[in-house]
């Protein structure tokens, strides 16, 4: 802390905050009324809990309000707006309290209670992640679950450290950055390495480019590609969220696990200060969004009986505000970082819903588990109601 | 160790300036709670290299601390005593480590959801200290310039878009680089105090030197840049290291680890240009964010009489590795991005001008060289107005005067 002169610090942004938050959820409310008065209302009734699926996918790293739902910021998410938000139920206001970092506060996600591990070493989490009540909770088998995760940062978010659960129950994390440097090997060409980028962030945990055995294993026996194929299609791609929805959707053709995490990442480039990469990531995620409900769609295990969830971690810092510098980070904890949104869709779910009211980011555990029919007993936050 | 066990002796390698207020202020400084009294030594610590308006916040602060009766400063530093330290932290040398602390201390306070806290309560402590005015210039209102490069533009892109609400866009603008120097003379000559002027310079030029302001420069800060990425890269290829340790490690290197040791402004120049570069995110790789990272910090620790910035085109994005190594040629420059980047840079550096006192009398004015489009905001200019007839970029900066 710096205090150099009051007005630093005493230039207060809640107001400001209260109303983009009131524009905001004004605008959506439009889009909401629209797509209800064209008829639609819940989806089809939602499946038996045995054949029920959850999508979770992060819409990361960390995204504000001016550049996604804000009126400003709709002209960037123009597949959220126009195909999803019609479907959905949209919470305005989800609320992370914990550590705005994105590895622990994906993973208090996932754990469903605020980590407090140092964002930077990839600690497993202290306290069991959705995954780990999921398959212990139905038995469910290793292939059941998975994490798809942009980089060796998240390679233990799968799983916890907590007595009870751990490995035996954890889900199987794929790192699509570690599968191509390893598909690749010391010899990658301009063509592979573009993915292989990593956030400003995190060059520290970058894939190493060598042919490990175990990610060339990955490739093959989970993916059910040939090393080069993988390869060859990584080159068709251009960035590394869209290997990662690559990846996430040759696991649900071939395995089709009941639930699948997938966290998006190339928005974090906000980190180097420019705003035009950061806008072209917003608009490749809501892209790829659009592209994750389609492959649900397509894919006969997965098509009427799939929930979606689609939520940024956290925002990112107001340009007001004077102990940040707007758009690039997400240190300030202020109001804007910590506010964000959620919609989930599919079987059950009503479209074309707006809730107002607060939701914690805590609270999707105990959703999940009650969506899937599992105990979440450690998990803090509740149940949310609209989605159940 | 705890404030109130401070002594003189302690601040014994401290520069002979931060020494000097410090022995001054210690009855004050030893009165604080331990968050504050860090916060206030890392300031005092470098206190040599600051800019003369940071110098008299800091004095004008403690000053203010020293009348304040015993409630009103209890009652300042009431919610920030409040907050909880661990003996882990306090027994830190945070006299002569005080980043390092302040560093440790803010991972702490996430971890142990105290952060709203201590925003509530450094809030409450910064409205109840008052500081000295900042340094003011007779007949020189503040004002700051943006030139956005020839070689920028995005097709379609509406510049100043954010901007226009707030003054008069100019549709049709000549504005050549001649009256801009001229204005810059004019402005020097008003006001020839050093530390005054500033000058940013985001393009590849070098050489681009204004009498009476102090130039900053994308390209001249080359070699700097590459000694650091050198280092960085270092880093990362180092088993163990992480970001944490990468970004406490760059904030730690001095000018005189850079090779830089000048003295007198230019030291406090040189200091200035380093922390740009060891502590701002991107800055080592994108010019864009040079330029906007470099002006959030001049204005909010110079508080410049007059600030110009000149935007180049920045490289495109490679991997972030590449990125960090020398041993990979720069990429092929991105205009339409840059476009981007220094039109939202233009943007926070009006936000910026808005946080200084008598930002009310302030002027500021963006400008596309590839568009001829600018936009005029201060005393005068009417917000949301446009003007579509042509004007002559001498008659532009007449106004602001």
């Amino acid at each position: 802390m710096l205090i150099r002169s009051p007005h630093e610090l005493v230039a207060s942004t809640s107001g400001q905050i209260a109303l983009n938050r009131r524009d905001f959820i004004s605008l959506a409310s439009k889009g909401a009324a629209a797509a209800i008065l064209s008829g639609a209302g819940i989806a089809r009734a939602a499946s038996s809990p045995a054949r029920r699926k959850v999508v979770i996918v992060t819409f990361g790293g960390g995204a504000r309000d001016e550049e996604t739902f804000a009126p400003e910021g709709q002209r960037n998410i123009p597949c959220l707006m126009t195909s999803l938000l019609p479907r959905s139920t949209f919470f305005a206001q989800v609320v992370n309290h914990g550590i705005l970092g994105h590895y622990v506060a994906t993973t208090s996600l996932a754990t469903g209670v605020y980590e407090t591990f140092n964002n930077f070493t990839g600690d497993a989490p202290a306290n069991p992640t959705l995954f780990e009540y999921f398959r212990k909770g139905l038995r469910r088998p290793a292939e059941d679950a998975w994490v798809i995760s942009p980089s060796r940062g998240f390679a233990h978010m799968g799983g916890s450290v907590a007595k009870g659960y751990g490995p035996s129950y954890a889900a199987g994390v794929i790192l699509p950055k570690q599968l191509l440097g390893a598909a690749s090997g010391a010899n990658a060409s301009d063509d592979i390495l573009h993915l292989l980028r990593d956030n400003y962030e995190e060059p520290f945990v970058a894939p190493q480019l060598s042919r490990d055995e175990r990610h060339l294993q990955q490739i093959e026996e989970l993916l059910k590609l040939s090393v080069s194929d993988f390869r060859h299609h990584a080159m068709s791609l251009s960035s590394a969220d869209e290997l990662s929805v690559f990846v996430a959707r040759r696991v649900m053709e071939q395995l089709s696990p009941t639930l699948i995490w997938i966290t998006l990442h190339d928005i974090d480039v906000a980190h180097s200060g420019a705003y035009s990469l950061y806008i072209d990531g917003i608009q490749r995620t809501d892209r790829l969004c659009l592209d994750i409900w389609q492959t649900i769609e397509s894919l006969p295990e997965y098509r009427s009986n799939t929930t979606m969830f689609i939520l940024p971690d956290f925002g990112r810092d107001s340009d007001t505000n004077p102990g940040g510098n707007g758009f690039q980070h997400h240190r300030t904890g202020d109001a804007l970082s910590r506010t964000t949104w959620m919609m989930a869709l599919g079987p059950g779910i009503r479209e074309g819903a707006f809730v107002q009211r607060p939701v914690d980011s805590l609270d999707l555990v105990p959703t999940v588990g009650r969506k899937l029919g599992f105990d979440t007993s450690l998990a803090k936050g509740s149940a949310i109601a609209e989605v159940l | 160790m705890l404030p109130s066990e401070l002594t003189a002796n302690d601040f014994r390698v401290y520069p002979d300036g931060a020494r000097a207020v410090a022995v001054e202020y210690l009855s004050v400084i030893s009165a604080l709670p331990l968050v504050l009294a860090v916060s206030m030594l890392r300031e005092i610590s470098v206190y040599d290299w600051l800019f003369p308006a940071e110098q008299k916040l800091i004095t004008g602060q403690l000053n203010h601390l020293k009348l304040l009766s015993a409630e009103k400063r209890q009652e300042a530093v009431a919610d920030s005593a409040a907050l909880s330290v661990p003996k882990q932290l306090s027994d830190m040398d945070w006299v002569n480590g005080s980043r390092r602390f302040l560093e440790s201390l803010t991972a702490y306070l996430w971890a142990s959801h105290q952060i709203d806290q201590f925003h509530s309560a450094a809030a409450k402590y910064a409205s109840m200290v008052r500081t000295d005015p900042p340094p003011k210039v007779d007949g020189v209102p503040r004002t700051t310039i943006v030139l956005l490069g020839e070689s920028l533009e995005k097709k379609g892109y509406p510049v100043f878009q954010k901007l226009r609400p707030q003054g008069v866009f100019f549709e049709n603008v000549t504005l050549d680089a001649g009256s801009t120097s001229e204005w810059m003379r004019r402005r020097a000559e008003k006001a020839p105090e050093p530390l005054t002027h500033f000058y940013l310079d985001g393009s590849d030029a070098r050489g681009q030197n204004y009498n009476g302001f102090e130039s900053i420069s994308w390209a001249e800060a080359a070699p700097l840049r590459e000694d650091l990425l050198r280092r960085l890269q270092h880093m990362i290829t180092t088993p163990g290291a992480g970001p944490e340790m990468a970004r406490t490690q760059l904030a730690s290197l001095s000018p005189a680890d850079l090779g830089l040791k000048r003295t007198g402004k230019n030291a406090v120049m040189d200091h200035f240009v380093v922390s740009v570069l060891t502590e701002g995110s991107g800055t080592q790789i994108f010019s864009t964010t040079f330029v906007q990272w470099a002006a959030r910090e001049l204005l909010r620790r110079a508080q410049p009489a007059t600030l110009v910035l000149h935007y180049g085109v920045r490289q495109q994005l490679q991997p972030m590795n590449d990125m960090l190594s020398r041993s990979v040629p720069m990429a092929s420059p991105d205009a339409a991005g840059s476009f981007i980047d220094a039109d939202m840079g233009a943007y926070y550096t009006w936000i910026n001008m808005q946080r200084l006192s008598g930002s009310e009398q302030s002027r500021f004015v963006a400008f596309s060289e590839s568009r001829h489009q600018a936009v005029a905001i201060g005393p005068g200019f009417a917000k949301g107005a446009t003007m579509s007839d042509p004007m002559q970029g001498n008659k532009l900066l007449s106004l602001l005067s």
